[in-house]
């Protein structure tokens, strides 16, 4: 397919580099794996902007390291893939490199500046070193020893908390201090949705001349907790990343699984996955907006949207008993079939929330102020790429990239649905391309419920109340069923959340549990644009801006 | 009038009654909310449980109660500590979800396990995350102790 195209990329490099440089296919994933040890930080420079140049790979999705001590048969330690995306023709790439514990990596931040954080994270958690990079903690405390992700860790050791100690590390930050500047640090307090982010701003007059973001305040080491919990038990903590759609990171692990051990799902549980999916893309959209309406201090009266969503966790709590926490997904399915008139219910509800947001959004585009103070924080199409921003945000630049239309999963395919796109990028664009999604998303919706399959929503096999009856018959299946041993496999899975590309790395190596799981964060991309594009802008639309990103930190830090 | 309230409830005095009384009518409520927990206070402000919270204030210096939502990192906890002392006496805590009180199902590296051991708790709720109505119950019950005085 891809992969002859792919030979000509040997034209661009220099010749001494073809050596170090293998290209493989493997079940439709291009694999480049690269000898670190041997090429020149100068070819592998070329490299890099060949693959984004020539090659059209130009978004780095993320990086992922791999500590390879446990795993048999393998030399090095660690393993670090970059995982790139093609835009135009939708091809994913994974570029890999081997590397000791002495060893250093080149930085790829010139070529794809959120490559920053990535970096810092991977040199954190695991140790591995970056040329050119300076050693500065992203989520942990400066004084930590150990590195937490790597599989001989045992503890982290932190010293005792003193009043003192959080002043002078305070004063150390304010040595920039000048006649002209002033130093801000603002935290976010007010509205206690998705963790409590820190930016630190230089300000000449009211406008920000820089910035930097601190993290750190949320990171709950998700990732090592994983390693240790089966594949059911995987579930609940991914449903914890992002709670204001939860389910979408764990529809996506029961995606992955089920394709991993070739488990059949019946038709009418991928329905109700993608139903689910849709009211909680409205959830999301409209606490968005409602946050973003509270940091603009308009007289707009925003609690409407925070109605909708009442509404709408109303019916996920008549569905599962769950309210932000869904408790939907199940390997195999989903936990039950829609209780009797909840189809009823739902339909109404959607009906009310189209016929009043249509109403609401004439009354908001019309209001001259709105405009006016929204019409400010421009993302250029070329830097939402190469700084790999997704969803929303990315659309509102108006490039015409949705998971849901060009890589489809599920039944996206067959559903009828466009894609909203905006012009400017600023604010107001990403005000606009969300309320079009949410009627989008109520048109797939609407969809689904009138062409909802027959059959039932678990596979056999893993139906726990079937099983409870004839439990002596199937007494064997049900213990395989709760043990579940994950096949000797690497795959990088996403879909489309409503903050952007949403991505599982699994690592799996015959054991009940998984050997590393990466969570993509849409965020980590999306938050790291906020440092190029608040410059010069007023302070007090600081705030402004991070709401309409939509920012989640705990998915962030994980 | 007077001698009847002050019977009925332990305080020395009346204007000691009525202090707390005041003081439990209308609490200034601080907010750190880091994860799931901080997201069911939004409920609160929905039309479905209107006006059962008031609303927060900015400055921990202005406040008296402190409402600590979800899980507390390491890096946070020297600034919580800090907000914890610069509150105005007297100061009462509620720790919303299990995150708050034993790091719920993350017992990692990152989590302060044991918050009692920095800062005096009044009020638990359990739950993960705990439901809307909870949070209700809990405040009212905080009344209850503030105008009993203790």
């Amino acid at each position: 397919m891809f992969y002859p195209q792919i030979k000509k990329i040997y034209e661009y490099l220099p010749e001494n580099t073809h050596d170090y440089i293998v290209i493989n296919e493997h079940l439709h994933d291009l694999i480049i794996t690269v000898d670190i040890l041997n090429i020149r930080q100068y070819d592998y420079n070329i490299l890099m902007k060949v693959l984004k140049n020539q090659m059209s790979f130009n978004m780095l999705l993320d990086i992922v390291a791999i500590d390879q001590i446990e795993l048999d048969g393998v030399v090095e330690r660690f393993k670090v893939e970059y995982l790139l995306l093609n835009m135009q023709d939708h091809i994913r790439l994974s570029l890999i490199h081997y590397i000791n514990e002495s060893d250093e990596l080149y930085s790829v931040a010139s070529t794809w500046p959120n490559a920053n954080w990535m970096e810092k994270e991977i040199n954190e958690l695991f140790g591995i070193g970056f040329k050119s990079l300076k050693k500065t903690g992203l989520f942990l405390p400066p004084f930590k020893k150990g590195f937490p992700l790597c599989k001989d860790f045992k503890k982290l050791t932190f010293p005792e908390y003193t009043k003192r100690e959080f002043i002078v590390e305070k004063v150390d930050n304010v040595t920039d201090l000048n006649d002209d500047f002033e130093y801000l640090s603002v935290k976010n307090l007010v509205l206690p949705t998705g963790g409590i982010p820190e930016i630190q701003c230089r300000i000449r007059g009211s406008r920000i001349e820089d910035l930097k973001i601190d993290l750190g305040n949320n990171h709950r080491g998700v990732e090592k907790e994983i390693e240790s919990k089966n594949v059911h038990q995987v579930i609940p903590y991914l449903e914890r990343l992002n709670f204001h759609s939860s389910s979408f990171s764990s529809f996506l692990w029961c995606r992955m699984v089920e394709d991993i051990l070739k488990i059949d799902v019946p038709d009418r549980a991928i329905a109700i996955r993608m139903i689910f999916s849709e009211l909680l893309r409205i959830i999301e959209h409209s606490i968005t907006i409602n946050n973003l309406m509270i940091e603009l201090e308009l007289p707009i009266k925003s609690v409407q949207f925070l109605n909708y969503r009442e509404g709408l966790l109303k019916l996920i709590e008549s569905y599962s008993g769950g309210r932000v926490m869904n408790n939907i997904a199940r390997i195999g399915g989903v936990s039950k079939d829609f209780p009797f008139s909840w189809r009823h219910d739902c339909l109404q509800f959607l009906e009310k929330l189209e016929s009043e947001l249509a109403r609401f959004h004439k009354e908001i585009v019309s209001s001259r102020l709105f405009k006016e103070r929204t019409f400010c924080a421009k993302i250029s199409p070329k830097d939402a790429i190469s700084w790999g921003v997704t969803g929303p945000n990315l659309r509102s630049c108006g490039i015409n990239y949705d998971i849901r239309k060009f890589t489809p999963y599920d039944f996206y395919e067959q559903v009828d649905f466009e894609v909203p796109l905006g012009i400017h990028g600023s604010v107001y664009d990403r005000y606009l391309v969300r309320v079009e999604e949410i009627f989008e998303s109520i048109k797939i919706i609407l969809q689904l419920l009138d062409n909802l399959p027959l059959g039932p929503v678990m596979n056999i096999q893993f139906d726990l109340g079937q099983m409870k009856d004839k439990k002596s018959e199937l007494d064997l299946t049900y213990q395989n069923n709760i043990e579940l041993t994950l096949t000797s496999v690497e795959k990088y899975s996403y879909c489309e959340s409503p903050a952007g590309e949403l991505g599982i790395f699994l690592k799996a190596n015959h054991q009940t549990s998984p050997y590393r799981l990466k969570v993509r964060s849409p965020s980590f991309s999306n938050y790291q644009i906020l440092e190029k594009v608040a410059i010069g802008e007023e302070v007090e639309s600081l705030w402004a801006i991070y709401r309409s990103l939509d920012i989640n930190l705990t998915e962030l830090e994980r | 009038m007077t001698e009847k309230m002050h019977t009925q409830t332990s305080k020395t005095s009346f204007l000691g009654w009525l202090r707390n009384w005041s003081m439990a009518s209308l609490p200034w409520p601080f907010y750190v909310g880091s994860s799931c927990c901080g997201a069911e206070f939004l409920s609160l402000y929905s039309d479905r449980f209107q006006g059962e919270l008031p609303f927060p204030v900015l400055r921990p210096e202005e406040s008296d109660l402190l409402l600590i939502a979800g899980n507390i990192s390491h890096k946070y906890l020297p600034q919580l500590i800090e907000s914890y002392n610069s509150m105005l006496e007297p100061k009462h805590v509620i720790l919303i979800g299990n995150c708050a009180i034993d790091g719920g199902p993350y017992k990692n590296y990152n989590v302060v396990q044991n918050i009692e051991d920095y800062i005096k708790v009044d009020f638990k709720i359990f739950g993960c995350p705990p439901s809307p109505s909870a949070i209700i119950n809990c405040l009212e019950g905080l009344k209850e102790t503030i105008i009993d005085g203790n």
